[in-house]
Formats: structure tokens, sequence, C-alpha cells
């Protein structure tokens, strides 16, 4: 499948996640171009192992765990954390999802801040779920691991928002 | 996770992509391809390395083998006790 054809078929699905994993919309951009820049130069290495979509998933979250190690690092080195009252919160930058209306966008906001105090792995499986609609089977293709564990994830990650 | 928050999360529209973000994919990959090195240039340059060092070696171990067969005749020299000097007698 040529890169043209992959863009115009996965884009507005890595953005979506990009966005529901990171809640700005520049930030969505950059890692979205990171995804396909990325896909670009590892297309002719594509085995067809699993599926264009699970592989393109993959990427997607790998380069938003990235961004986010990217940005702990600088602002652990920028003297942010001890600032910061939330650790966690400290590494996501303002709240600004353009899915969400503005009625909703308060409560939104607390929400994702519970969900990205959770673990990565909780907070992978529940998006995909979630957000994306993806099966179990789908979200332990993308993520590597059984059935089983992603059905512990879950049930841990729901457990924990409460 | 309670109902209410599972509500809440699915009342999250799907956005639609950028338009310019295409564009700027496009352009991060030409800048990316022309920074790489091509293939011919990298084997070339290993190549190129490669014989330098044999080369070297080669040299090293030259010269390791002359000062050891000059160091060689010295002993036999010295072991026939053969004067080195043009002195014939002593006067």
């Amino acid at each position: 499948m040529s890169f043209a054809v992959l863009y115009n078929t996965y884009a507005e699905m890595v953005f979506n996640l990009c966005l529901n994993y990171l809640q700005n919309q520049q930030d969505a951009e950059e890692v979205t171009q990171d995804v396909f820049v990325k896909v670009h130069q590892q297309l002719h290495r594509f085995e067809g192992r699993s599926t264009e979509k699970t592989w393109i998933y993959r990427i997607t979250i790998n380069q938003c765990l990235d961004f986010l190690k990217a940005r702990r690092r600088i602002k652990r080195f920028g003297w942010v954390i001890p600032l910061a009252n939330d650790e966690n919160s400290a590494y996501f930058t303002s709240f600004d999802h353009p899915g969400v209306l503005l009625e909703d966008k308060e409560a939104l906001e607390a929400l994702f801040k519970k969900i990205n105090a959770l673990p990565e792995q909780q907070k992978t499986a529940l998006l995909l779920k979630t957000m994306e609609h993806c099966s179990q089977q789908e979200i332990a293709e993308i993520m590597g691991i059984s059935t089983k564990a992603v059905e512990s994830l879950l049930s841990r990650a729901r457990k924990n928002l409460g | 996770m309670e109902h209410h928050q599972s509500d809440l999360l699915k009342k999250i529209n799907r956005v639609p992509v950028p338009e310019h973000l295409l564009a700027e994919i496009n352009t991060r990959i030409q800048a990316t391809d022309s920074r790489q090195i091509p293939l011919r240039w990298a084997v070339a340059a290993s190549v190129a390395l490669g014989l330098w060092c044999a080369a070297n070696a080669w040299l090293i171990t030259q010269k390791y083998q002359s000062a050891s067969a000059s160091s060689n005749l010295t002993a036999l020299v010295q072991g026939l006790q053969l004067n080195h000097s043009n002195q014939l007698y002593d006067e």
C-alpha cells in the first residue's frame, strides 16, 4: 500500500488517538507528523505479520509515550516538577481538545486528569477500548499482550477511576 | 469507572485532520531523505576506511619485521664477537 493511501485511510484515526492521549491540538499535530514520518521510513520493512491498522496504532501509541517521556525529561531538567502540585499533570500542556463541547469541558478535563494519572498500560487499554472502540483481541495485538492481560488492565483502570 | 464517566467520554467528537498536516509531513519526509547518506556513499566510505586500516596494519608489521631482523643481526654479530669497528688492530 502506498504512503498516500495509508495517510488518507489512517490520518484521522492517528490524529484522534493522539488528541485523546495528549488532549492538546498542537501536541497531537506534532505527534501525528512524527507517526507518519516513521510510517514512511518503515513502510518498506512492514512484513504484514499484523494488519496495517494494528501496526499504525502501535506506532502512534509509542510516539505518544515517547513524546510524554521527552517532556518529562525536559520538565524535570527545568525544575518544573517540584513547583507543580500534581506531578502527572505537569507533563501535559493545557487542556485543548477540539472534540470536546464547551459545556463538557470542565468535567472532561477533570476526567482526563484522572486518566492521565493511570499507569501507561491501563491508560492505553482504556483509551483504545472507550475512544477507539477496539475489541479486546485488537487491543491485545496492538499492545503485544494476551487478551486476559487486556481484561485485567481494563478492570484495574475502571477500578482506579472509581 | 462509572456510567456517567463512560457517557462523558462518548460525547467527545471525532476531529477532522487539519489540512496543512500532510504538507508539513511531506516537508519533513523530504528533509529526512536529504539528510540521509546514500547507501552507495556509505559502502564506499566503509571500504575506503577498511583499506586504510589494512594498509596501516601492513606498514606497522613490515616495520616491526625489519626492526626485529636488524636486532637479530646485531645479536648474531655480538654472538660471534665480530668487531663492528673499522679499526683492524689494537694500537
